[in-house]
């Protein structure tokens, strides 16, 4: 099986040797026999046919000198009888008329010579050619003078040769002699037809095993024979090979169809005295019996001889090929890297030989094969570590920023990293091979050239500066040095180059970097600064407050006194708002939004730029009939207002301009002009907008003007247009800038409108003074507050408890656990924090009101405390008002 | 599979087989393109050359007459036999003045030259030797002239065109008789001729039965030479008023000599060898009265549609001879047509049955016999050159 691999094709023979060997041998051995079997069977044939034309020769002359002599014998006794009669019957005066008694007579003579039996005889009388007397009495009377017979036996014997007779057209053969008186003149013609069915009689006629045929046949092909003589089959004579050679007066044998159409072996003769020719045949199918026996029984030998071979050989080649197979399919084994197998060794000849060859063959390579292993193994750890190596190499030079390069000794391009390539504007792969003059063009390829030769010449390290870049022209700092192997030899160049303009960028980019990180610390420090500052600022507000809104709620307070306690209230209330927004630039404002009117924010705002800008501005403000309500931040508002305000008047500068101010309901922003939806569109949306007549911003201004820390103003920390817009996208709203240097600038800002608040408000509980009782526990580290806070609830008709800290009012509260009706409680304070104290308040009174005050936002605290229905938050710094409300609401 | 589809191209491929294959081929190859044999009508035309024949039955005129018939036939496409056109072929063998020569020339004609039907020879010596060899090979055979009864006598395939030597010898009894009123006659004969001595025997007969006399009748043979004086001289003792004459042309006319030599004055009776257009510028034949199958001025219009188209070939009057020969010719063309075969048997039976052919010698009845049923002429020949008058005699 393992034999039949080998082989392309997939017959039967082709898989089994000893089969195929059976039939080649098989059908050469019928080849063979074939062929020598036929061959014997055709010289069998040859000789067999040689023998028997030599013997059917033989009796065809022996039948021509038969026929000779019988004509002769029969020649003699017609002479004979014809000498017999001339004796005694014809008289010399013998006329036309003979006597019936002599013609009777002679008629009985002729009959009585028995030399001339079973012939008919006829004496013819000369002149006339009368017949005198016949054997055959129906001839007497009649006239031959026309016969040949007769003219020809005037003189002598003759022997007409055979023709048809005019009687029935048999072929008739007749002998004529005179019969001489004594003056030996002729007086009558002796003439007798010969029995020609005798004559035939005569011929060599063989029965048995080769039956031999002899016959007679005229010139005309017509049977002499009376045997053979008008059968309907041969009416038109017998034709053959024979027959017409013998016609033609040729004598010779040979093999032909005879008249019958049989193949057969013949012999002729010609007889030219008689006119016939003499046939001897035998067929060939009964001639050539022996040979043909011959021929079957060296066939049958021959094929069982060869078949009995043929097993032989199989058997042989079985046995041959056995061993051949184990080795093969040892072989086979060893082929599929089996190296365990071992044909089974079983003789000594040539294939046991083989055998133990193999087996040693076998252990060599199998020693061969584990040390390959081994090797290959080894090999391919090796080569795995070289490509990882390899690999990670590439990946670094290839992401490295500098410029790598190996070079041949005749400057070719034979490594370079993906920075080459990409540098100079190739493809990948595509700088390799080249020329380092063709890869780096120009200048550079001419100072890289002469440093590589300079490296060669001097074998050292050359620095050059280069200026490299297909899109980019940098300066770069190139390294040209020797690569050298194990021997020393230099066997390549490297180029490696940095990029020097890159790396001045860097620097450049860094050092801005930390200037900004260096000003955003500022801002951080200064907004932590903001933030301590503004919460205590909110406790000495809350006292500046809460001291006023008390001594305004004094009945008898003078008009004059009155209206300055108003300007510091109000003062107040904007100074508590400058707080909240230094907290939120600190980052700790409370973006609360609320519905604020829109047109009060301005006109407050307004007041304020006004007084400090220049005079040489003037601001011009469309008439605002309504509120413009919009829900935002309204410090933030008031933010994005003065911003714009300043921006507008400060790009007048200390020119002569013009600051419009406008503000009113709107289209949404970008939103197609629809006239059947104005109405709709212009109460959901609340616009201003600020224009100036001032410089204007350049293109590059206007696309940087909302980056923090850009800023056109010299003192500017350019956060101010960033915050504006911050704001108002946090707002929901939209900010539009229009701008044309020398003509001026437009800022329209959009924001979403709210609902009229006032129905809301008046539904609220005035915050109108009502009689109470009850105990409240203020706790607040600020004494102020506590005294304004005590002052206010007492004029509420409460009775207040204070405590300084944590710890004290923890003591407080624990010593009028029962009587309390409220705390307000300070959520930062030294110590013990208000959140600790809420915890403690909450487990020991769980539904004891708790007031949380606080000068951080609300969302902040509420990460330190769950506001509910009985914990409530006020924002410090808080009027009268707003602590009425809430005392109201927690103690109702 | 493919190992044995591989040997047995192989095989194929072999030198010996493939030399095989290729013969075989070559022989389907050339047994397909042999041409096929041309369809013939084979007649064989059997002359004898003799010297001493007149051209009345000679061999030229029956050869000018059967080529004659031949040209005719085969321009008029051949003949028509069993739907299929044969060509006429005519083979012409010669034989020698003796029977059994005849007879071999009928058995080459059968035996070698593979003729349908033969035609000849003349004279009934002959016709009866090659009648006999056509009779054994079973070929029909159409003998013109011969008049013996022997010719076709218990024979199936031999036919004659001419009437009966007994139709002879009758007819020219009752003319002797009763148109030359003659009353005594006498005969010089070859006994050894059988035509001559049927004719004598059955003159004799009816010229007795008319109640005439027959005052002599002398035998002579050929092999005695030419002087008949003594027979003559018997003959004219007896004071005969006609001499019946039945040879041949050439002797008789030695004989016709000799007679009026030795002072005969009366005249001379001849059967159909007599040749009249040879005869006639003879003196001594005057007045002879002369029986035959045919005219040659004869006014039928198949002779003379045929006299006109054999003058025209031969500018001379066709012989006798030829007008029968030709008559053979076209009587086996028609016969073969209706047998729609060439096999003897069926040409034989269609020939006996021909029933009435009107031939340019005369009209034929055939009516399953060998011999037709014909009448036949009696020419005399009259003073000056060249002159006959003929009559034609009923059957």
């Amino acid at each position: 099986m393992t034999l039949a691999r080998g082989w392309r094709g997939h017959g039967v023979l082709r898989r089994h040797l000893s089969l195929r060997l059976a039939v080649g041998f098989l059908a050469l051995g019928v080849t063979v026999v074939l062929l020598v079997t036929f061959v014997s069977y055709r010289s069998a044939e040859q000789a067999l046919q040689r023998r028997l034309e030599e013997r059917l020769n033989g009796l065809a002359d022996l039948g021509r000198s038969s026929i000779t002599e019988w004509v002769a014998h029969r020649r003699d006794g017609l002479r004979y009888v014809a000498s017999s009669i001339e004796s005694f019957v014809l008289a010399p005066e013998a006329d036309h008329a003979h006597s019936d008694a002599s013609a009777a007579g002679l008629t009985q003579h002729l009959k009585s010579a028995a030399v001339l039996q079973r012939s008919d005889v006829r004496l013819i009388q000369v002149p006339g050619g009368r017949v005198i007397a016949s054997t055959d009495s129906t001839l007497l009377g009649t006239y031959a003078a026309d016969e040949l017979y007769y003219a020809g036996a005037r003189d002598s014997t003759n022997t007409q040769r055979i023709y048809p007779t005019p009687r029935d057209g048999r072929p008739t053969l007749t002998i004529a002699t005179p019969v001489r008186s004594g003056a030996d003149q002729t007086v009558a013609v002796l003439a007798t037809d010969l029995d020609l069915q005798e004559a035939e009689r005569i011929l060599p006629q063989r029965r048995g095993d080769v039956p031999i045929d002899a016959y007679l046949v005229d010139a005309y092909r017509e049977f002499v024979s009376a045997e053979r003589f008008g059968r309907a089959d041969y009416r038109r004579g017998a034709q053959s090979e024979g027959i017409a050679r013998a016609a033609r007066g040729e004598e010779g044998g040979g093999m032909y169809v005879d008249y019958q159409g049989r193949p057969v072996i013949g012999a002729w003769r010609w007889l030219p005295d008689l006119g016939v020719a003499l046939v001897v045949e035998a067929p060939q199918l009964a001639a050539f019996e022996p040979a043909r026996r011959l021929l079957e029984s060296s066939l049958l030998v021959g094929l069982f001889a060869i078949g009995l071979l043929s097993f032989g050989v199989v058997a042989i080649a079985r046995s041959t090929t056995r061993p051949v197979l184990a080795l093969a399919a040892a072989a086979g084994r060893v082929a599929q890297g089996d190296f365990t197998s071992e044909p089974l060794v079983t003789s000594d000849d040539e294939v046991g030989q083989l055998a133990r060859s193999f087996n040693t063959m076998t252990t060599q390579l199998s020693s061969l094969y584990r040390e390959l292993s081994e090797q290959v193994t080894s090999t391919t750890a090796a080569l795995d570590d070289a490509r990882a190596s390899r690999s990670l190499l590439q990946g670094v030079v290839d992401n490295t920023t500098a410029i790598v390069v190996v070079v041949d000794l005749e400057n070719h391009v034979r490594l370079a990293n993906l920075r080459v390539e990409r540098v100079l504007g190739l493809g990948p792969g595509e700088v390799l091979g080249r020329s380092v003059a063709h890869a780096f063009a120009g200048d550079a390829g001419t100072l890289l050239l002469a440093a590589l030769d300079e490296t060669r010449a001097q074998d050292a390290v050359v620095e050059r500066e280069v200026v490299l870049g297909a899109v980019e022209s940098h300066t770069w700092q190139a390294v040209t040095f020797p690569l050298r192997d194990v021997a020393g030899t230099t066997y390549a160049l490297g180029i490696v180059a940095s990029d020097l303009t890159e790396r001045a960028r860097a620097e450049e980019e860094r050092r801005q970097h930390d200037a900004t990180v260096q000003q955003a610390q500022k801002l951080e420090s200064l907004g932590i600064l903001a933030g301590g500052i503004a919460h205590d600022f909110n406790n000495i507000l809350g006292a500046v407050l809460g001291h006023t809104e008390l001594a305004l709620a004094t009945a008898d307070v003078p008009a004059d006194l009155r209206e300055s306690l108003t300007e510091i209230e109000r003062a107040t209330r904007r100074a508590a708002e400058l707080t909240r927004q230094m907290l939120a630039y600190a980052g700790r404002a409370d973006l609360r939004r609320e519905v604020t009117d829109l047109r009060a924010v301005l006109t407050d705002v307004l007041a304020l730029v006004r007084a400090s800008q220049s005079k040489k501005v003037e601001f011009r403000v469309l008439p605002m009939r309504l509120p413009l309500w919009v829900e935002v931040d309204p410090a933030q508002l008031s933010q994005v207002a003065l911003n714009l305000l300043t921006n507008a008047a400060e790009s007048i500068g200390d020119a002569v301009g013009v600051v419009s101010l406008s503000a009113g309901p709107s289209v949404p922003p970008s939103a197609p002009t629809d006239e059947s939806k104005a109405g709709d569109a212009m109460c959901s949306w609340i616009c201003f907008t600020v224009e100036d007549t001032g410089e204007g911003m350049t293109p590059e201004v206007r696309r940087r003007v909302f980056e923090p820390f850009f800023s056109t103003k010299r003192p500017g920390r350019g956060l101010g247009m960033s915050a504006v817009n911050g704001i108002i996208r946090s707002s929901g709203g939209v900010l539009q800038l229009e701008s044309v240097v020398g003509v001026g600038t437009r800022f329209a800002v959009f924001l979403p409108a709210a609902a009229d608040p006032d129905s809301q408000v008046r539904a609220d509980a005035p915050a109108t003074p009502m009689s109470r009782t009850g105990t409240v526990l203020v706790i607040d580290d600020e004494a102020a507050l506590r005294r304004v806070c005590r002052r206010a609830l007492e004029r509420l008709g409460l009775r207040v408890l204070e405590a300084a800290d944590g710890i004290e009012g923890l003591a407080r509260f624990r010593e009028h656990r029962e009587e309390l009706g409220l705390v307000i409680l300070d959520l930062t304070m030294p110590g013990l924090g208000g959140a600790e104290v809420l915890t403690i308040i909450r487990s020991e009174r769980p539904l004891l009101p708790v007031v949380i005050a606080s000068g951080y936002d609300h969302a902040e605290s509420a990460d330190m405390i769950a506001t509910d229905a009985i914990t409530r938050f006020l924002q410090k710094p808080y009027g009268l008002e707003a602590l009425t409300r809430i005392v109201g609401e927690s103690m109702p | 599979m493919r190992s044995r589809r591989t040997t047995i191209a192989r095989s194929l491929r072999s030198t010996p087989t493939r030399a095989g294959v290729v013969a075989g081929c070559l022989l389907l190859a050339l047994a397909a393109c042999r041409p096929k044999p041309e369809p013939q009508l084979r007649i064989g035309l059997l002359g004898v050359a003799s010297s001493a024949m007149s051209a009345t039955s000679g061999l030229e005129a029956a050869q000018r007459g059967a080529r004659l018939a031949l040209d005719e036939l085969n321009k008029g496409g051949g003949v028509l036999i069993g739907g299929v056109r044969h060509r006429v072929v005519l083979i012409e063998r010669i034989a020698d003045d003796r029977p059994d020569a005849a007879a071999q020339g009928a058995r080459a004609l059968i035996n070698l030259d593979l003729v349908d039907v033969i035609i000849g020879p003349q004279l009934s010596a002959h016709a009866t030797a090659a009648g006999a060899v056509a009779e054994a090979s079973g070929v029909p055979l159409i003998a013109p002239m011969a008049t013996n009864p022997a010719v076709t006598a218990g024979r199936r395939f031999v036919f004659r065109l001419s009437f009966l030597d007994e139709f002879q010898g009758v007819l020219l009894a009752r003319f002797a008789y009763d148109s030359l009123r003659a009353r005594r006659a006498a005969a010089l004969y070859d006994p050894a001729s059988l035509y001559s001595r049927d004719i004598v025997r059955i003159f004799g007969q009816t010229f007795g039965e008319r109640g005439g006399t027959v005052v002599g009748a002398e035998l002579f043979s050929r092999e005695d030479g030419l002087d008949y004086r003594t027979q003559l001289r018997r003959i004219i003792a007896g004071r005969p008023d006609v001499i019946l004459l039945p040879g041949f042309a050439h002797p008789d006319s030695i004989q016709m000599r000799q007679a009026r030599a030795l002072g005969f004055r009366g005249h001379f009776l001849g059967p159909d060898s007599w040749d009249p257009v040879e005869l006639g510028p003879l003196d001594a034949a005057k007045g002879s009265a002369i029986v035959g199958n045919w005219h040659w001025r004869s006014a039928r219009p198949e002779s003379r549609q045929f006299i006109a188209a054999f003058e025209a070939l031969h500018h001379a009057p066709p012989r006798t001879n030829a007008a029968a020969t030709y008559d053979a010719m076209k009587l086996v063309a028609l016969v073969a047509a209706r047998a729609g075969s060439l096999d003897g048997t069926a040409l034989a039976r269609a020939l006996s049955n021909a029933g009435t052919y009107a031939g340019v010698t005369a009209t034929f009845v055939f009516h399953g016999t060998q011999n037709p049923v014909r009448g036949g002429i009696i020419t005399r020949l009259l003073d000056g050159s060249d002159s006959t008058r003929w009559i034609e005699v009923s059957p």
